[in-house]
């Protein structure tokens, strides 16, 4: 007897089974050989023994395959004993030792196209079916391998390292990584300088938004602007409240200046800015009194959303259990001693102005202490005491550095810069690699921003290249609209009249709702246990407007935004080419090729090359692959 | 528990660019006639922290001496001119904040009631108490992030994953069963308050084109390939669960467009152009189109945002309730125009109240705060729960700056709203977990639980639940 092999095996045993052999778990084969486990047919007809009488026999060609992650491949299947040839397909999960939904083996069409998972499921083999229609208890099985995609390219690697380090790959900064490396790269981010702001002639904070478009869209130093913009969203001010532009640049300027510094140095550059000051009510806080207490607006917040967080977390960033659920990081008591301790801030005296107990507004230099409202009485917080009789600046200073030892910092820290650079869920042994770095090691520095975005980015599972099932962020829709102009070598132009769209977008540049900026880092996917921050502005509605004002970049390239198409241009007659440029530019090579059959197809009926590029990259843009940065 | 979704996705996807269209058909065949008992509870959340100390003022005369003794210079009246003075049946007078001029008049009527001293609590709690530790309290009182998340989650932490508004819908989803549309609908943006165990939420913001762009293309072949490119470009499973979720939510979004613009929802009320006024229109114009929607119970959340008065409060504060009220009061003439005015119950929630000594010219976060309710069904000119003392350092001060302990549970609050949208009293507890721990779960403003509540039509085994 020649040997066979496993497949074949199986293959004779579940091919082409007759109706009349199918019977009831447990039961054998007409030729009495003990069917495998997993192939046995479900309870269903044959239920207690009794043999289905039918003579419609069913085949699927092929009967075995192997098909590639995320890749499809066609089966068909004869009908033969009945005049009605049609059948119903599906995907069979049993055997695979599954616990999750079928999706994850994959899907099959009612033609027959199976397309494949992107991920590798538990065991590598998906059984299919064809059920007749004329006889729904005859049908036959095929049994596909799974077989893992080809290894990430280099490209690939690039452009993920991109997404997270910038505000999207360009050609240019594609072909940069990837001939000096992504190490070479970053230092050469973190040497080249800084964007400067340049403060709009008539101070309006319009100018301003608009300009920070188009400095996303095109500044040089990238990784900067990146840092500081995800910086922006965890020490928040608005220009809600920052009407004028002249009072949001010294805050701008403080997160530019010290995205690669120590947040030490950011936070306390931050609690005496005049725009912080503003924003959360420091300015012009004056010890109890006469006229009320201190306030409490800026030490709650930068307690909760700057530095500590709620809740006590171990150095992986989950929540410390106590006796009781999670522990509490401080209560009212502590923002009452923090709200003492940071009395006395009144805005700087404007240049020929006398110098009063508080202040007028003034936005051109940090703010000025006044001791007569401070309180000097000794304060006790977090485990840490202010002597009576500190200055303004000492009690100041000591609240920061209180923070900075404070063992939620690193975590919490760690927790928010990989969410906003790099994955919603990042599983806590990156989050402690990261905050081991923040909170000092290689360094023996706490608070080394350059060395935690390092730490970031070079992380294995930032680096993971083939992607994980929870793996990566829902683009906003700053990112998602930088990402598809950089992609296509355009920008935001300096001078566009786009920034009402992102209010619609729900992300106000520079204007988020509150000082929780556009969405809560807490907030998750409807319906799932996943973290999905940016979710929170994806509801339908703006999903739409968001689709629309991708549409708006591609098709009206020139006055507000730019993009260059005539790499496009040689692909307009060939649609397998187009949709290959396409996939390349914008997903980075990952298309599953049941999308570019469809895209290659609504490509295809344009009347001309324009519109048939634009339909490839318009629909490409409006997928969920464009929309994740995974 | 995403059946809700997964019902509208298979229309759309298993029937192409027709499916639409045969939905729209199926709900409109359904629901020819009115559907019976239509009821809607529309939340206007004031976001930041509403000062409702000036929102409602008591003038009798000892309490009146405490209020201006303990809110200093913000005390009313002040620049913003005199305010506007309403009667209780029992004769007790109170002042409204000049700024709610448009629906004064239907305290009179008999339309619109007020809730006082409203907050989230654990347990009932005594200023002692609170000041000796010694009964639990909600966690991270004063915070705004955690307090508009009790709020609208109706749990004293923030353990909350869904919101009550869309747990009472859950309970009285089954009255929708004909109807995909989605059962509590945000009018500005995500709102943990309409996200459910069973329902799920969309989000309509108001006046917004949603139909794709890009589709006016010749010829007309080119166009229709790219629509069904965009709903094909759906439906494949990346195994990859952000991409899934985010094709689900596109998916939606055509539905809801479809719907949405695929029904003639005019409505002749004129209503003031601020963003609530736009909000509450937009609900007003789903109401309307609930013949074609097929619903019976629908959950809205509208919010309007810088109650966060810490500084320059008395214009700002008077210029927000103006626009509350004149939003509010332009809805309720919507609901009138669209006969359902017994129908529809708005009320107010926020963080949380305002300390009553000021803080330089504001207020600082708070407590316990007053809340509006007005409507057909409402049984108003009348002022529910316990009107505090406004002494400082007095026996409802959590502290010594006026941070209001609450006299009333949010639960409770909630609690009356939702037996009034059919929520029976054995199924309040699935909706406010908590609602055994304080005095009534119907606080009569809206005429007894008896008066809302349906005894049959529940489902019998409920899956709501807290996550």
């Amino acid at each position: 007897m020649r040997p066979v092999t496993l497949a074949a095996l199986l293959s004779a045993l579940c091919l082409a089974i007759p109706a009349q052999a199918q019977r009831a778990p447990g039961a054998v084969t007409s030729n009495g050989t003990p069917k495998p486990p997993g192939m046995q047919s479900p309870t269903r007809g044959g239920v207690g023994g009794a043999a289905i009488k039918t003579s419609v026999r069913i085949t699927i060609s092929p009967s075995t395959a192997s098909v590639t992650l995320n890749q499809s491949r066609l089966f068909a299947a004869t009908v033969s004993g009945t005049a009605n040839a049609a059948v119903t397909w599906a995907v069979h999960a049993f055997g695979n030792g599954l616990t999750s939904e079928p999706s994850a083996v994959g899907s099959i069409s009612t033609t027959g196209l199976y397309s494949a998972p992107a991920v590798m499921p538990p065991a590598a083999t998906v059984t299919i079916r064809a059920t007749s229609v004329a006889d729904p208890s005859a049908f036959a099985q095929a049994v596909i391998t799974l077989t893992p995609s080809a290894p990430p390219s280099a490209a690939l690697s690039a452009a993920r390292f991109l997404e997270q380090s910038s505000f999207g790959p360009t050609p240019a900064s594609l072909a940069r990584v990837q001939q000096i490396g992504i190490q070479t790269y970053l230092a050469e981010q973190f040497a080249i300088a800084e964007t400067v702001i340049p403060p709009p002639g008539n101070n309006s904070m319009g100018d301003l938004r608009r300009w920070m478009l188009h400095n996303y869209s095109t500044a040089s130093d990238q990784l900067r602007q990146r840092v500081a913009y995800a910086l922006s969203q965890i020490v928040v001010t608005s220009g809600n409240k920052l009407v004028y532009a002249n009072e949001s640049i010294p805050w701008l300027r403080i997160l530019s200046q010290q995205a690669f510094g120590n947040y030490r140095d950011l936070l306390r550059d931050v609690s005496m800015s005049p725009s912080m000051g503003k924003y959360l009510d420091l300015a012009n806080s004056v010890k109890p009194g006469a006229s009320g207490g201190a306030n409490e607006n800026y030490p709650r917040e930068l307690m909760q959303l700057f530095s500590i967080g709620l809740w006590e977390l171990n150095q992986d960033g989950t929540p410390v259990s106590g006796p009781t659920g999670p522990i509490p990081t401080y209560d009212q008591t502590t923002v009452q001693q923090v709200a003492l301790a940071l009395t006395g801030w009144t805005y700087a005296t404007a240049p020929g102005a006398t110098p009063r107990a508080t202040n007028w507004e003034y936005f051109e230099a940090p703010m000025e202490t006044r001791p007569g409202n401070h309180s000097t009485v000794e304060k006790n917080f977090l485990g840490c005491t202010l002597p009576a009789g500190q200055s303004v600046q000492q009690d100041l200073d000591g609240v920061i550095d209180c923070l900075m030892r404070h063992k939620n910092m690193a975590p919490f820290m760690a927790t928010r810069l990989i969410r906003s650079l790099v994955t919603s869920n990042p599983s806590p042994a990156y989050v402690k690699r990261v905050a081991d770095v923040f909170a000092g090691a290689g360094t023996g520095v706490r608070g080394d921003l350059r060395a935690t975005v390092t730490a970031i980015l070079l992380d294995p599972e930032a680096r993971q290249d083939a992607a994980s099932v929870t793996q990566g962020r829902l683009k906003e829709p700053i990112l998602q609209s930088t990402n598809l102009l950089r992609a296509l070598n355009g920008s935001f132009s300096s001078t566009h009249g786009l920034t009402y769209l992102f209010d619609y977008m729900a992300q106000s540049v520079l204007a988020p709702p509150s000082v929780f900026s556009w969405f809560s880092p807490l907030y998750r996917v409807p319906g799932k246990p996943l973290f999905g921050p940016e979710f929170q502005i994806y509801s339908p509605t703006e999903s739409a407007l968001r689709g629309n004002f991708l549409y708006t970049l591609l098709s009206s390239s020139g006055g507000d935004s730019v993009v260059d198409l005539s790499p496009f241009q040689p692909y307009g007659n060939d649609m397998p080419a187009l949709v290959e440029a396409t996939n390349r530019v914008l997903l980075h090579g990952r298309m599953p090729a049941a999308l570019k059959q469809v895209i290659a197809t609504a490509a295809a009926a344009g009347y001309d090359a324009t519109t048939r590029i634009q339909t490839a990259l318009y629909l490409t843009a409006l997928t969920g692959q464009f929309a994740v940065q995974y | 528990m995403r059946q809700h979704r997964i019902s509208r996705r298979q229309l759309i996807e298993g029937l192409g660019g027709t499916a639409l269209l045969s939905f729209l058909g199926r709900v409109n065949l359904l629901a020819q006639a009115e559907p019976p008992e239509y009821k809607a509870l529309v939340c206007i959340f004031m976001s930041g922290g509403n000062d409702s100390h000036n929102m409602v003022v008591p003038l009798s005369a000892a309490p009146f001496v405490a209020y201006k003794a303990a809110r200093g210079s913000l005390a009313l009246p002040d620049n913003n001119g005199p305010m506007l003075s309403v009667e209780t049946p029992e004769g007790t007078p109170f002042g409204l904040n000049p700024g709610l001029s448009a629906i004064h008049p239907l305290w009179s009527q008999g339309r619109l009631a007020v809730l006082a001293n409203a907050g989230m609590l654990v347990q009932p709690v005594t200023r002692a108490q609170f000041l000796a530790s010694a009964v639990p309290v909600p966690t991270n009182l004063f915070s705004h992030s955690d307090q508009i998340q009790q709020m609208q989650s109706g749990v004293p932490s923030t353990g909350g994953g869904t919101g009550w508004g869309a747990r009472a819908a859950d309970v009285v989803q089954d009255l929708n069963a004909a109807s995909s549309f989605p059962t509590t609908v945000s009018v500005s943006g995500p709102a943990l308050f309409c996200n459910g165990a069973v329902v799920q939420s969309a989000s309509l913001f108001p006046g917004f084109n949603l139909d794709p762009a890009g589709l006016s293309l010749w010829p007309q072949s080119a166009a229709d390939a790219r629509r069904l490119g965009m709903q094909q470009i759906l439906q494949f499973d990346s195994g990859l669960e952000l991409i899934q979720s985010a094709n689900d939510v596109r998916r939606d979004a055509l539905a809801l467009n479809q719907l949405l613009t695929g029904s003639s929802a005019t409505i002749t009320t004129p209503f003031p152009g601020t963003s609530l006024g736009n909000q509450l229109l937009q609900v007003a114009k789903v109401i309307k189109l609930r013949a074609s929607t097929g619903m019976r119970r629908q959950v809205f959340f509208c919010s309007l945002g810088g109650f966060d008065t810490h500084g320059s409060q008395s214009w700002q504060h008077w210029n927000l309730l103006r626009q509350v009220s004149e939003s509010m009061s332009a809805f309720y003439n919507a609901t009138i125009e669209m006969g359902v005015a017994d129908r529809v119950t708005t009320f107010t929630m926020s963080d949380f109240g305002r300390t009553l000594q000021p803080s330089g010219s504001g207020s600082d976060h708070g407590w316990g705060s007053h809340q509006l309710i007005l409507g057909g069904a409402v049984q108003g000119g009348r002022l529910y729960g316990q009107f505090p003392d406004l002494a400082l350092g007095g026996p409802d001060d959590a502290g010594s700056r006026g941070a209001l302990i609450p006299t009333t549970a949010i639960d409770q609050y909630g609690a009356t709203l939702a037996q009034w949208l059919g929520v029976g009293a054995d199924q309040v507890e699935a909706v406010f977990p908590n609602i055994g721990r304080f005095g009534s779960a119907d606080l009569g403003f809206m005429g007894g639980a008896a008066a809302g509540t349906r005894a049959s039509g529940r489902p019998s085994s409920l899956r709501t639940r807290l996550r």
